[in-house]
């Protein structure tokens, strides 16, 4: 039997009165017999309480990310100028849980126009030339544009965690040495957002990507405007000697492309090169670990003949693809921590030491061994991959 | 000092003449169909070949040859342009010539995949798939290198330039450039780089009354993107799938016209070829003057 919509209860609480306003449709549709509904209200109130407490951690990762979502669009907001932040601080003047009032998304709505109002400009002063990229093909006005998407998936989606930024310089050229994964390698990206994100002083990591890369059209221009830049040796000592912190995953398509059951073991991994390379550039060599990538796309296996045929790197079977299609490429929510070292012990080493082959191979033999410890530690610390 | 410019008739070839022979101490001569040349370099007569070359060189004793004889801007003369390279090599030998500069392009690296971002000038010389500029210059540039290791008491000054523009210029960078609607190869936005002529001008002056050798890059500070350069130049590119550059057959009468029409390889469509040009300043003191960006708007 129907119930009549109830008046809200007078109350200044927003949580309470979206309990209020779930009454009515509990009760249709549990046909509460009517000498219960003819109860004392608190009771229902009571029993629904209760049923949101039971589903309240599986929510709460939700709120969490509808959170994000709104913080994502208010840094957005800052970032375009003051109109818009404007209009985004008044929408959510009210506390960010009104999901429900039809204003709060009307605001939103209003910040999006002004989002591709600004979007168009972009678009149309691009058309005419007028941007600018580094020597390297660094655009940022791309990378303010994907920023917020590299950030969401670093704060809310992997939920990246850092241990030992000081060890990263201020300022100055250093070499970052980490372990790679993942069959599309977000380590780098996210490695990046870390030093953008959460360093003292921020600054963009020239993240070396292997080179044949620079042959896939679409991926390559797309690259190098992130700031990417194929990892050749002589890149890479000319980017330290610049000044810029390089990050580099020697294991390469090798570590990328792994099984889930060789998850965080290093693969092929020669840092010879890159040692050398910082070392002529007289720069920290900081090992790195990521943990938390081997998880986005766990590989099954690999189908070598069909990858060799189909002039691919790898073709992975992971429990996702191919089976679900596109949704296979989205990389599961795993807990990410990434782990900086101290710097090797390169003192009283000068840029002469770089043609030592004895002293570099010794680096690099240095350098595995400090980053296996490092993923050893990671681990340990990070406890369940998914949970928390 | 007595300076020896060949093709003298160009245009560039003149403003390098015009400011060497305003250095102090400095005389400039110039060969070439004479055309009306600046009044402060002696015109010496057209371009003569073989022995006879080689006795004009002996008589003019110069100390310095500067060799800017090219058909067009930035052409190197194809088969023509070689032989005259390796005349002009054997008789400045027999005439002991102390110095010789030549001028090359940045072409001859190549596009591919493997070059480093910013290309060093001790990288091996790339020959094209296909005859053109590219094939010239290192055929050029293998005939200079030949006769620098046999008679290493000549310093021997190679510039390779990069795709020059300026007002006035017309090499195969701008041509393509300014093209109604220049071709790009879909998912590819290659890194160039422009020299400005006049930037140009002053690197041959310096390399001419300098005291080093070897070869130099030569290239503005910034570099561009593809994309960028070809709106900066006030075109919108077509851009066409890398499949009709390199893939089937069905597409190959397609593919040979548009190859045709590019006045480069069409690699460079697809790989950047960006020099390193820090040893012209190192060595040479030559510090670019325009951007890239200026010399594209001039």
């Amino acid at each position: 039997m129907p119930r009549k919509p109830r008046a809200p209860k007078e109350s200044a609480e927003p949580v309470e009165e979206i309990v209020v306003e779930q009454v009515p449709v509990e009760v249709i549709a549990e046909e509460i017999p009517i000498e219960h509904a003819s109860e004392d209200e608190q009771d229902i109130e009571v029993e629904i309480r209760n049923q949101d407490r039971v589903g309240r951690d599986a929510i709460h990762g939700l709120q969490q990310m509808a959170f994000d979502v709104v913080r994502l669009l208010r840094e957005n907001a800052e970032r375009l100028g003051a109109g818009a932040a404007e209009q985004l601080q008044s929408v959510l003047k009210g506390g960010v849980s009104d999901y429900l009032d039809p204003d709060f998304w009307r605001g939103i709505g209003m910040v999006l126009e002004y989002q591709i109002t600004e979007l168009r400009g972009l678009i149309q002063r691009r058309i005419k030339g007028e941007y600018s990229t580094d020597a390297y093909g660094r655009d940022d006005e791309v990378i303010e544009l994907l920023r917020p998407i590299a950030s969401f998936l670093y704060r809310s989606w992997w939920r990246v965690r850092v241990v030992g930024l000081e060890n990263v310089p201020a300022e100055g050229g250093a070499l970052l040495v980490a372990n790679h994964a993942g069959v599309i390698p977000w380590d780098g990206a996210m490695l990046a957002t870390a030093i953008l994100e959460d360093h003292a002083s921020p600054r963009l990591v020239r993240i070396l990507h292997q080179k044949l890369i620079s042959s896939i059209p679409i991926l390559a221009p797309t690259l190098a405007a992130l700031g990417q830049v194929p990892a050749l040796p002589a890149n890479a000592e000319r980017l330290l000697s610049e000044g810029e912190v390089v990050g580099v995953f020697p294991e390469g398509m090798r570590g990328a492309g792994k099984l889930f059951r060789d998850r965080y073991t290093l693969r092929g991994f020669d840092a010879t090169a890159y040692v050398q390379a910082a070392l002529r550039a007289g720069v920290a060599i900081i090992p790195v670990a990521v943990i938390g990538s081997e998880e986005t796309y766990p590989v099954i296996f690999n189908l070598d003949k069909a990858a060799r045929l189909l002039g691919l790197p790898y073709l992975p079977i992971t429990p996702f693809f191919p089976w679900a299609g596109l949704l296979g490429f989205i990389p599961l929510p795993s807990r990410w921590v990434i782990l900086f070292d101290t710097a090797l012990d390169t003192d009283g080493l000068g840029t002469d030491a770089a043609e030592d082959a004895s002293i570099v191979s010794r680096l690099a033999g240095v350098l595995k061994m400090r980053i296996e410890a490092l993923i050893e530690r990671g681990l340990a610390e990070r406890g369940s991959p998914f949970i928390g | 000092m007595h300076i020896l410019i060949t093709g003298i008739q160009s245009r560039f070839a003149q403003l390098v003449g015009a400011v060497l022979a305003a250095c102090v101490g400095v005389r400039v001569s110039g060969v070439g169909a004479s055309l009306e040349t600046a009044s402060t370099v002696d015109s010496v007569g057209p371009m003569p070949r073989g022995r006879e070359l080689a006795t004009m060189i002996r008589a003019l004793a110069p100390d310095v040859v500067v060799h800017l004889d090219q058909p067009g801007e930035e052409t190197a003369g194809g088969r023509a342009g070689q032989l005259q390279t390796i005349d002009l090599l054997g008789a400045c030998v027999a005439a002991n010539t102390p110095r010789l500069v030549f001028r090359s392009n940045t072409y001859v690296y190549g596009a591919t995949v493997e070059n480093p971002a910013f290309i060093p000038e001790t990288q091996p010389l790339m020959l094209a798939a296909s005859p053109g500029l590219q094939t010239d210059y290192v055929a050029i540039e293998r005939a200079i290198a030949e006769c620098a290791a046999d008679h290493p008491a000549m310093a021997i000054v190679i510039l390779r330039c990069a795709p020059m523009a300026g007002s006035g210029v017309d090499s195969p960078l701008l041509r393509y450039l300014y093209q109604p609607r220049p071709l790009m190869v879909g998912g590819y936005d290659p890194r160039i780089q422009l020299l400005h002529a006049d930037d140009a001008v002053i690197a041959f002056v310096l390399a001419a009354v300098g005291n080093t050798h070897g070869a130099y890059n030569l290239a503005a500070a910034d570099v561009l993107t593809l994309g960028r350069a070809i709106r900066l130049a006030g075109r919108q590119p077509f851009a066409l799938g890398s499949m009709a550059f390199s893939g089937s057959r069905l597409l190959l009468p397609l593919t040979q016209t548009l190859r045709k029409s590019l006045p480069f390889d069409p690699a460079f469509l697809q790989y950047a070829c960006v020099a390193d040009t820090r040893r012209a300043t190192e060595e040479l003191g030559w510090i670019p003057q325009y951007t890239a960006v200026d010399a594209l708007r001039i």
